[in-house]
C-alpha cells in the first residue's frame, strides 16, 4: 500500500491528533484568545487614561519619575508609546512597570495577571519556560504533519470539496465540518504550524550551528544574523529619551514608533533604541540607535536587510496577526476558532467511531468547555483576589475533569452551560469592580464578546436533546 | 502621526486621499478573492477546469491589488491567502443539507490501557516529538548550508522547513506498518547530514 493512500494517512493523522489533542486543543483555544492579548490588557485595567501621542518632554518626565520611584539596579528600562497598539504610555524596567499621563506624570502599576496567564499558557503550556517553548514548537511541528496527512486522509477530497450534511447520527456532518475546516484555511494551519515552531526551534538551530561554525558562541551566530548593538564608551548620565525622539520624528520614516528601550543602564555602553514599526513590512521593527544624549547613531538595517535576516524578524508578526490593525486580528481570530473547533471535532470523531465510550466522552467534554469556563472562573477572581492565576487556573480544570470522570450527569452539554454561566459571572464580576469603567470601548467590546458566546453556549445547551 | 513634534506634516487632504485609495483598493481586492472564490465553486458544480484556472488568475489578481492597496506584498499575499478560508462558507451553506435525526448505532468499544500498548504509544511520542526533532534539524540544515544562499537566509531557510520535514518524517512514521524500519531510515539519512555538516 503506498504511504500516500488514504488508510496510512488516516492512521498518522488520527495518532497525532488523538494522543495529543489535549495539548493542541489548549494550545489552539489559548492563540485563538491571544490574538486579542491587548485588548485583554485594556480590559483587565479600563481606568487608566489612554491618549494618541507622547511629547519628548513627557518621555523625560515619565522616566525621571520613574528612576526615583524604582532606583534599584536593572539592565533596561522601557518607554511604550501609545501607538504600540495599546493606547497608554508605560514606562519600565526589567522587573517593574507603571503606568504615565500625557505629562508624564506616574500612574499605577500595570497588573494585568490574567492576561499574562493566558500568554504564558500559549507560550509555554505553563511548564518551565525553556522546556516549555520546545515542547509548543514540536506541537507546531504537528500541525504541519496534520494538515499534510489530512489532505492524503480525505479520500473525496474534490468531490466534498463544499458538503455539509447535517443530521442522522452526526457523524457525517463531524467529518464535514472537520474536512471543510482543515482544506479551506490549510494556508493559515500551515502557517501557524510553521512559525509557531519556530520560537522554540531557533534556540536548537542556533547552539547547533554555534557548535559548528563559532565553537559554541552563540552570541557571534545572533550577530551575523541580526545587527549587534555597537559598543559605546560614554559618561554616565541619565540617557535623553526625549532627544532620540526629536530626531526620530525629524527623519520623518512615515514608520509608527512602538517602544524605546533604554540598554546597559547606568554603565558606559548606554545606548538608547526606539523600535518602528514599518507600514506594508512585516517585520517586527526597524530600530533606530542613539547613543546616550539622544544623537542617532544608524539603524539596525532590518527593513532592507537580508531576505534570510527580514524573513527571520517577520515570524512573530506573521504567527500572532498583529499588523495591519483590528480587521486582521479579527481574521485570525475567526481563522484560529476555527482551528480550535478542528481539534474539538477530530477528536469528537474518533470517540463517535469508538461508540462515545461514556468516561472518556464526558473527560473530553470537561477538557474542552471546562477549560473556558476555568478561563472565565479564573479571569473574574483576578478582580477580586491576588490568588495565582496559573494555579486557580489549573484547579478549575483539574476540579472540572475529576468531577466529569465520576459524575455521571456531567456530561458535555451540561459543561456547555456551565461555561456559559462562568463567562456571565465574569461579565457581573468585571461590571460590580469597574462601574463606571466597564463601559470603555474596549472593555464593552470585550464584555459583548463574552456576552455573544455565553448566549450562543446557553442556546446550544438547552437545544440539545 | 508618532508624538507631538515640531516637525512638519503632511496636508489633511493628502491623507484624506490616500486614506481613500487605500479602501477602494482594499475592497477591490476583497472583491476579487470573492470572485476566486465564486469560480472555484463554479468550477466544482460544472466540473470544468477551465473555471479553476479563472479562479486562480483571479486569486493572483487579489494578490496584486491586496499589495496595491497596503502598500506591500507581504500583507496582500496573506490576504489573499486567508480570506477565502472565510468567504468559502458562503458556498458551503449553500450546499448544506439535513437528514433527520437517528441515534448513533456504534456501542462504545473498551479502550485498551495494557501496559505494552501504553509504552508504545509513549514510545511512538518519543520518537515523534524528540528523535525527530533532531532528523529534522540535522536534515534541513545540512541541505540549507549547501545551498548558494548567504548565511542569514541558509539560517532562515533552515527554520522555516524544519516543522514542514518533521512533519513529513512523522508522516512517514506513522503511516507505514513497519515503524522500526522507518525510524531506522530517517536516523540514517540524520546522521549522513550530521555527517556532512561536521566535515563542510
Amino acid at each position: 500500500m503506498s504511504l500516500f493512500s488514504r488508510q496510512p494517512a488516516l492512521n498518522a493523522h488520527s495518532w497525532a491528533g488523538v494522543f495529543l489533542g489535549v495539548f493542541l486543543y489548549l494550545l489552539c483555544l489559548s492563540g485563538t484568545l491571544v490574538v486579542f492579548n491587548q485588548e485583554f490588557e485594556r480590559w483587565e485595567q479600563p481606568d487608566i487614561q489612554e491618549f494618541d501621542t507622547v511629547s519628548p518632554d513627557a518621555a523625560n518626565a515619565a522616566l525621571n519619575y520613574f528612576v526615583a520611584a524604582e532606583p534599584g539596579e536593572t539592565e533596561h528600562y522601557f518607554l511604550v508609546f501609545p501607538t504600540s497598539g495599546i493606547p497608554r504610555f508605560v514606562v519600565e524596567n526589567d522587573t517593574e512597570a507603571y503606568f504615565a499621563d500625557e505629562q508624564g506624570n506616574l500612574l499605577e502599576k500595570e497588573h494585568f495577571p490574567w492576561s499574562k496567564m493566558l500568554v504564558q499558557l500559549h507560550y509555554y503550556l505553563h511548564l518551565p519556560h525553556s522546556w516549555g517553548l520546545i515542547a509548543v514548537s514540536t506541537l507546531g511541528a504537528v500541525i504541519c504533519m496534520l494538515v499534510i496527512s489530512g489532505f492524503f486522509a480525505h479520500k473525496r477530497l474534490v468531490k466534498d470539496a463544499f458538503r455539509l450534511r447535517r443530521g442522522g447520527s452526526g457523524q457525517t456532518g463531524r467529518i464535514d465540518l472537520h474536512n471543510r475546516f482543515g482544506i479551506w484555511a490549510s494556508p493559515f494551519h500551515l502557517m501557524i504550524g510553521i512559525t509557531g515552531t519556530y520560537f522554540g526551534l531557533a534556540g536548537i538551530v542556533l547552539t547547533l550551528v554555534a557548535q559548528i561554525d563559532t565553537q559554541g558562541d552563540r552570541q557571534a551566530v545572533t550577530d551575523r544574523v541580526f545587527t549587534p548593538e555597537p559598543h559605546l564608551e560614554q559618561p554616565v548620565v541619565r540617557p535623553d529619551v526625549g532627544e532620540a525622539m526629536r530626531q526620530f520624528a525629524a527623519m520623518q520614516t512615515g514608520e509608527v514608533p512602538i517602544f524605546l528601550t533604554v540598554h546597559d543602564v547606568g554603565t558606559p555602553q548606554q545606548l538608547i533604541e526606539l523600535y518602528a514599526q514599518v507600514p506594508g513590512k512585516m517585520i517586527y521593527s526597524e530600530n533606530y540607535r542613539f547613543d546616550v544624549n539622544g544623537q542617532f547613531i544608524g539603524t539596525a538595517g532590518y527593513k532592507d536587510g537580508q531576505w534570510g535576516k527580514q524573513l527571520l524578524y517577520s515570524v512573530y508578526r506573521l504567527h500572532f496577526g498583529d499588523f495591519a490593525g483590528l480587521s486582521v486580528k479579527l481574521l485570525y481570530f475567526i481563522l484560529g476558532i476555527m482551528l480550535t473547533v478542528l481539534c474539538v471535532s477530530g477528536m469528537d470523531i474518533w470517540l463517535a467511531k469508538q461508540g462515545n465510550p461514556p468516561r472518556l466522552s464526558r473527560v473530553w467534554g470537561a477538557m474542552v468547555w471546562g477549560t473556558l469556563a476555568a478561563l472565565a472562573l479564573s479571569a473574574a477572581c483576578s478582580f477580586v483576589t491576588d490568588t495565582s492565576m496559573v494555579v486557580s487556573f489549573w484547579i478549575l480544570l483539574g476540579v472540572s475533569i475529576v468531577a466529569a470522570l465520576f459524575i455521571a450527569p456531567l456530561t458535555a452539554r451540561r459543561w456547555q452551560f456551565i461555561s456559559a454561566i462562568s463567562c456571565v459571572v465574569l461579565i457581573l464580576t468585571h461590571m460590580a469592580v469597574w462601574q463606571g469603567s466597564a463601559f470603555t470601548v474596549n472593555a464593552v467590546g470585550i464584555n459583548c464578546l463574552l456576552a455573544g458566546f455565553a448566549l450562543w453556549a446557553g442556546w446550544r445547551a438547552v437545544k440539545q436533546p | 502621526m508618532l508624538w507631538v513634534d515640531d516637525t512638519e506634516q503632511q496636508p489633511d487632504l493628502f491623507i484624506f486621499n490616500k486614506e481613500i485609495v487605500v479602501a477602494v483598493l482594499t475592497l477591490a481586492g476583497l472583491a476579487l478573492n470573492a470572485l476566486a472564490v465564486l469560480a472555484i465553486y463554479m468550477g466544482w458544480r460544472q466540473a470544468r477546469s477551465a473555471w479553476v484556472w479563472l479562479s486562480l488568475t483571479l486569486l493572483v489578481g487579489s494578490i496584486a491589488v491586496f499589495s496595491a492597496g497596503t502598500v506591500g506584498w507581504e500583507y496582500g499575499l496573506t490576504y489573499a491567502l486567508f480570506i477565502p478560508g472565510l468567504l468559502v462558507w458562503l458556498a458551503i451553506a449553500k450546499e448544506h443539507s439535513n437528514k433527520p435525526d437517528k441515534p448513533a448505532a456504534v456501542a462504545p468499544r473498551p479502550l485498551s490501557f495494557a501496559p505494552k500498548t501504553v509504552f508504545s504509544h509513549i514510545g511512538l511520542a518519543f520518537t515523534v516529538l524528540v528523535l525527530q526533532l533532531i532528523f529534522s534539524v540535522l536534515i534541513t540544515l545540512s541541505i540549507s548550508r549547501m545551498l548558494p544562499v548567504e548565511y542569514t537566509g541558509q539560517l532562515a531557510l533552515t527554520v522555516i522547513l524544519t516543522p514542514v520535514v518533521w512533519g513529513m518524517l512523522s508522516y512517514h512514521l506513522l503511516g507505514r506498518p513497519n515503524r522500526l524500519k522507518s525510524v531506522v531510515q530517517q536516523a540514517a539519512i540524520a546522521a549522513c547530514g550530521g555527517a556532512l555538516l561536521v566535515v563542510s
